[in-house]
């Protein structure tokens, strides 16, 4: 134990010295620059927009927050304008971090004197500002582990270009990862930290850290849970220490006492659930330090005896304790977590695994996420080993988890994004530095001796170059590493580097900054044209329609219609509530007289549908239809999937399609005078319609956007009753 | 049991005769800390959980109170004349009951 001790004191220092600290500042600052700048891609294709259909939501709430308070429009605030007739209330259903950091940033410019600064730029530059922050917290994280700074400016130069952070904090990308991957890093940098010193404020400030990391993001129970598995595994393995102690015990009490306050959390800490690993690693602790204590504390014979006879006594409290203690043992993992971990349950539940997000990951993703810290995160891990501390333990579990968990869900990558930075950081360090420190003695004229040294060290390379060079033998004396190697080498390793750069730009540029509200097409002849279908539809309807009017259209838009149209929506992006959305695919996937029906029910107003067919807009309603099928099938059995399917089991639009298919509303809307235009021919599909001259009886057409993308239609009244009509109709009949 | 009770007073009076009062003053208080969480846990099995907010954050300040107590004892008994563990053992008690106050309700 002393032993132990001894060398974590070594490493319980980071090298601080005074003229080198103003260098990795200054290096450090750069890179934030970068960070910042690589992510500003969209803004300079497109233009300043909020990307996509969730951000649309938090931005509403922050124009709310800002608008009328934190209070009046985040926490006591209940939207009426969303999930018609049920409403939503805002508080208890958001994690309001990053509403309220906007709604800061925006705060404290205007009162530097930026004025005329729209809600939507503070909005939109959330994201980057607070990638300038991950890399700093990275460059902390990185040196609490492995005790270089060095280690810690390459994990900051990898983070802020991996494509796998980049995707979710692009300019414009305003949702919940853009603040939470920093609040996570920060978190995990504070808990290192109080690992390490084991003072009671570096654990209060972990706990602080960690309010904000659950106001952020769902993600914060992987926080909790892997610091909660730390714990159990450093106990397990013999490191116990009155550090540990200090810091798990006062971070669980002072955490879980703060993450209440959060009303979207409420009381779910407390309950068996997700939350329940962390507090039976508490009780564990406990237990372990009390007979830790004990055993140090008092001689061996004696404690035998006194353990002897309270040991009943001490197992009949603990089962009363265990048993009474915390009410509710309801279902042990909710729906999302329970798939999450056991990857083969996601096909139960058609609403999560219809998001293409939560599908599992290709192995080609993750070099295009990660590029070299693929290689180099698994010689990170290996370079741990030199110095194996608590710290290090927590990188491995992280790194294992994430990995775990990124391979049953695409978007957890962004998970795994931090830590392969960080070990990717700790190996380049590695490699380098014993890869210098023989360059340098090859250059000086030391002895053979430290030749012999350093060429065994340089085994760990995975260089091909130097395999020829070096040999297990040790009788001859060798040679100075020769000068076109160590060119060679450097040449190499400078190589990869570059192309992991010219990969992140590459990727930033073409792949993660399209607004997605927003489209490019270019022409046969080059000329390249805006798609503006959207915003031209949502201007339309904000002008057009009553502002009590309410829309239905498919959950994916229902976030823009109420932020962009300013308009009550009947279903949205939140997918609360999973029997209003099986209602809504079953208006669309009926006929159109049993389509009505619903469709009055639902009192919508005005109905909204996708269609790409003119352009080629594949991700339009038409291909979505078959989820609308399965989601309402899932409440209302006659909706049958296999009904849709032609003869042939294919998804036929043609005339040799399913008539289920081919009356149903949501085709009747998409196709309706669309055989006016280039004779029906659907460049999605690549087919021609199945029916031509639609007549909708119940509906009207109100607008149709420029590429028809967007159609409304209006929702016609029902005819006034006209009994006295009806009654001398019969009775002429009867006559 | 006779055994029992010879082990028990020559702990109590080894304890007595060699920790400084700092020291057993702050074990008085990791006691009666503890004592406090029991009574409301105590309170909570007989007279139900509600207003669930305002027992949680009591009983989480009790157990907190005695972490930290623990905490603190350790580092002082390693150097007794240390004031830094002092310090975080205040500002540590600030952000508990500041957490409890808000949540209290």
């Amino acid at each position: 134990n002393n032993n132990n001790n001894n060398n974590k004191e070594e490493i319980l220092e980071i090298k601080n010295d005074g003229k080198a600290s103003i260098l990795r500042y200054f290096i450090i600052g750069l890179v934030c620059i970068l960070s910042f700048s690589i992510r500003l891609h969209s803004i300079t294709k497109f233009e300043s927009v909020i990307h996509e259909y969730d951000p649309y939501f938090m931005y509403r709430t922050t124009v709310n927050t800002v608008n009328e308070g934190i209070f009046g429009g985040l926490i006591d605030h209940f939207d009426e304008k969303s999930w018609y007739p049920f409403g939503r209330h805002v508080g208890e259903t958001t994690y309001p971090s990053l509403i309220v950091t906007a709604s800061t940033i925006h705060s404290i410019l205007k009162f530097f004197g930026a004025t005329n600064l729209r809600i939507s730029d503070a909005c939109v530059f959330t994201a980057p500002i607070f990638s300038c922050f991950t890399v700093i917290a990275i460059y902390f994280l990185t040196t609490e582990i492995c005790g270089e700074p060095g280690a810690g400016l390459a994990a900051s130069v990898f983070i802020s270009l991996v494509p796998a952070y980049i995707s979710r904090s692009v300019a414009g990308s305003f949702d919940y990862e853009a603040v939470a991957i920093f609040a996570m890093v920060f978190v995990f940098f504070l808990w290192t930290r109080a690992v390490r010193l084991g003072t009671l404020t570096w654990a209060t400030l972990c706990a602080v850290s960690y309010l904000y990391m659950v106001a952020a993001w769902g993600g914060y129970i992987f926080v909790l849970n892997l610091i909660a598995l730390h714990t159990f595994i450093l106990l397990v393995t013999g490191s116990y220490s009155m550090r540990l102690y200090t810091a798990y015990s006062t971070f669980y009490c002072i955490g879980t006492l703060l993450a209440m306050q959060i009303p979207f959390v409420n009381f779910a800490p407390v309950r068996w659930g997700d939350h329940s690993p962390a507090l039976g690693v508490f009780i564990f602790l406990q237990i372990w330090a009390t007979i830790s204590w004990l055993r140090s504390a008092i001689d061996r014979k004696q404690l035998k005896i006194l353990f002897q006879s309270l040991i009943l006594i001490i197992i009949i409290i603990s089962i009363i304790t265990v048993v009474i203690g915390f009410a509710s043992l309801g279902t042990l993992f909710t729906g999302r977590l329970y798939s999450l971990l056991v990857p083969s349950a996601k096909g139960s539940l058609p609403i999560i695994a219809s998001v293409s997000e939560h599908q599992p990951i290709p192995w080609p993703h993750y070099f295009f996420d990660l590029h070299l810290l693929l290689f180099l995160a698994p010689i990170g891990l290996f370079a741990l080993f030199d110095r194996i501390s608590d710290q290090a333990l927590f990188a491995g579990l992280y790194a294992g988890t994430a990995f775990y968990f990124a391979s049953s869900m695409v978007r957890i990558l962004l998970v795994l994004g931090p830590i392969a930075c960080i070990l990717g950081g700790i190996a380049l360090n590695f490699l380098l530095k014993k890869w210098f420190i023989a360059v340098k003695n090859s250059m000086s004229k030391s002895s053979n001796e430290s030749h012999n040294h350093n060429h065994n060290h340089n085994h760990n390379h995975n260089h091909n170059h130097n395999h020829n060079h070096h040999s297990q033998s040790h009788n001859h004396s060798k040679p100075k590493l020769p000068l076109d190697v160590v060119f060679l080498v450097t040449l190499f390793i400078c190589f990869m580097l570059y192309l992991y750069v010219l990969h992140c730009g590459w990727v930033a540029r073409e792949a993660y900054s399209s607004p997605s509200l927003v489209m490019k097409s270019t022409r046969n002849d080059g000329v390249v044209g805006i798609i503006d279908d959207y915003r031209e539809a949502y201007s339309w309807l904000s002008m057009n329609t009553d502002p009590n009017a309410r829309i239905m259209s498919w959950w994916d838009y229902g976030y823009q219609i109420a932020a962009m149209a300013n308009r009550t929506v009947i279903v949205d992006n939140n997918t609360r509530n999973n029997t209003h959305i099986a209602t809504v695919g079953y208006a669309f996937a009926s006929k159109e007289p049993q389509a009505i029906n619903i469709v009055r029910k639902l009192q919508a107003d005005y109905i909204l549908v996708v269609f790409g067919g003119l352009i080629g807009y594949s991700s339009d309603d038409i291909n979505k239809f078959l989820w609308m099928v399965r989601i309402g099938g899932g409440v209302y059995p006659s909706i049958k999937e296999p009904d849709y399917f032609n003869s042939k089991g294919q998804y036929d639009i043609s005339s040799t399609g399913a008539s289920n298919l081919l009356d149903c509303l949501m085709y009747r809307l998409c196709y309706y005078n669309f055989d006016k235009i280039t004779n029906g021919f659907d460049r999605v599909r690549n087919q021609e319609v199945g029916r031509k001259n639609i007549k909708l009886k119940y509906f009207e057409e109100a607008f149709t956007s420029q590429n028809w993308i967007i159609r409304i239609y209006r929702v016609k009244s029902p005819p006034p009753r006209d009994r006295a009509g009806k009654f001398y109709k019969n009775k002429k009949l009867k006559i | 049991m006779s055994e029992l009770k010879a082990v028990l007073r020559s702990l109590y009076l080894e304890y007595k005769n060699q920790t400084t009062s700092q020291l057993k003053l702050l074990d008085f208080f990791f006691i009666f800390s503890l004592i406090v969480a029991l009574v409301q846990f105590a309170y909570m099995i007989v007279f139900g959980t509600f207003p669930f907010n305002s027992f949680l954050s009591g009983f989480f300040t009790a157990i907190g109170e005695a972490i930290f107590t623990v905490s603190l004892r350790m580092q002082l008994k390693r150097d007794n004349t240390a004031v830094r563990p002092i310090g975080d053992f205040i500002f540590c008690n600030l952000v508990l009951f500041l957490a409890a106050f808000n949540f209290m309700g």
